[in-house]
């Protein structure tokens, strides 16, 4: 590798060290690439870079320097057909092992976000898991706290759920959940957000006044037509923040508690009371 | 308000047929610009609302949404 005057040009090696060392320190897979790509425009002067990656699970990927939104009339010609990797405008025929080399850490990066995703969601809903739901719910607490926005955390458990996989086995039970991951995903409003946080529980943040809206919002979360054969209902418990709690831990046991006590009241406390059509 | 801009963004790029993801903020620093490049012929018939809803649960600004269909799917290797 030489440099425009013959002497051997040593920003490559030297940045892809830099990278190596960078990539445990970064706050994310997505941030790092950014932060390469970045790093590698400003090294050379470059007008474009892109990298191309494949991941096992998330396909094609492609990645612009500085983050920035695609100009639709400047999208990079050819850029995936070119093959996975790192293309710079100009091109840097020079540092080509160095580019590589650069591309498999933002492989490793990309690889690193789509495990820390799968540990923040449910595989069989593809909704938020206890961790990643509680993570919004602190920000929302935090929001809560500071803004005075009020919102409910609403748990819901399906009712003799052990019945239904006992009558129609664990491959129909899954089915149950998977439409009832569906149901709330698609009868939300935007910006509430829903979760599977146990076996047969689930959890919703709602952005509402006060306990009088969540009847409507339930309601509405009747399910989608066809799916399973068997009739589900559930029971809800609801806490709300900030006027009864606003710690994680303390609205989870006020709603828990709600959700115990209207169980054993045998409450359609808001519940869902209608068998999703069934083909 | 902060939006976690690497959380966005990796849930985007998880929704199925996600692409490429731009971020970018409106000239007063005030509101956000997410542009999804999306190849349709692996995207799943409610990507526009799985789109909307990753958007939904983690901007807390003002937000404008620009969904770019199959821009690139003429690049697509076979």
């Amino acid at each position: 590798m030489e440099g425009k005057d013959g002497v051997p040009d040593a920003r490559g090696r030297t940045l892809l060290n830099d990278l190596v060392n960078e990539l445990s320190a970064s706050p994310s897979g997505v941030a790092f690439i950014a932060s390469c790509l970045d790093r590698l425009v400003a090294t050379w002067d470059l007008k474009e870079a892109h990298v191309v990656l494949n991941d096992a699970v998330l396909g094609l990927q492609l990645f612009n320097a500085g983050r920035r939104p695609f100009e639709l009339d400047r999208l990079p010609s050819g850029v995936l057909s070119r093959g996975t990797g790192i293309h710079t405008e100009p091109t840097l025929v020079e540092e080509a092992d160095e580019l590589d080399a650069i591309a498999r850490l933002c492989e490793v990066a990309l690889r690193l976000d789509r495990l820390h995703y799968e540990s923040l969601h449910d595989p069989l809903t593809g909704l938020y898991n206890r961790r990643g739901f509680d993570d919004h719910l602190a920000a929302s607490i935090s929001r809560s706290v500071r803004y005075g926005w009020s919102f409910g955390l609403v748990l819901l458990d399906l009712d003799g759920f052990k019945a239904v996989n006992d009558k129609i086995g664990h491959q129909g039970g899954d089915d149950v959940l998977r439409q009832v991951g569906e149901d709330l995903r698609h009868g939300l409003r935007a910006g509430d957000i829903a979760a599977r946080v146990g076996g047969d529980e689930f959890a919703l943040l709602l952005h509402i006044d006060g306990p009088s809206s969540i009847e409507a919002i339930l309601d509405r979360l009747h399910g989608h037509e066809g799916g399973n054969s068997a009739d589900i209902t559930w029971t809800a418990g609801l806490a709300m923040c900030p006027d009864e709690a606003s710690t994680v831990d303390d609205l989870y046991r006020f709603a828990d508690q709600r959700l115990y006590e209207a169980k054993h009241a045998g409450q359609a406390a808001p519940r869902r009371t209608e068998s999703t059509s069934r083909s | 308000m902060t939006t976690d801009l690497d959380r966005l963004e990796l849930e985007l790029r998880c929704v199925p047929g996600v692409v490429a993801v731009g971020l970018d903020r409106d000239s007063d620093g005030e509101g956000l610009l997410v542009q999804a490049v999306v190849l349709a012929s692996v995207a799943p018939q409610d990507l526009r609302a799985r789109i909307r809803r990753v958007v939904d649960a983690n901007v807390r600004e003002p937000v404008s949404l620009e969904i770019v269909v199959d821009a690139l799917s003429s690049q697509h290797p076979a």
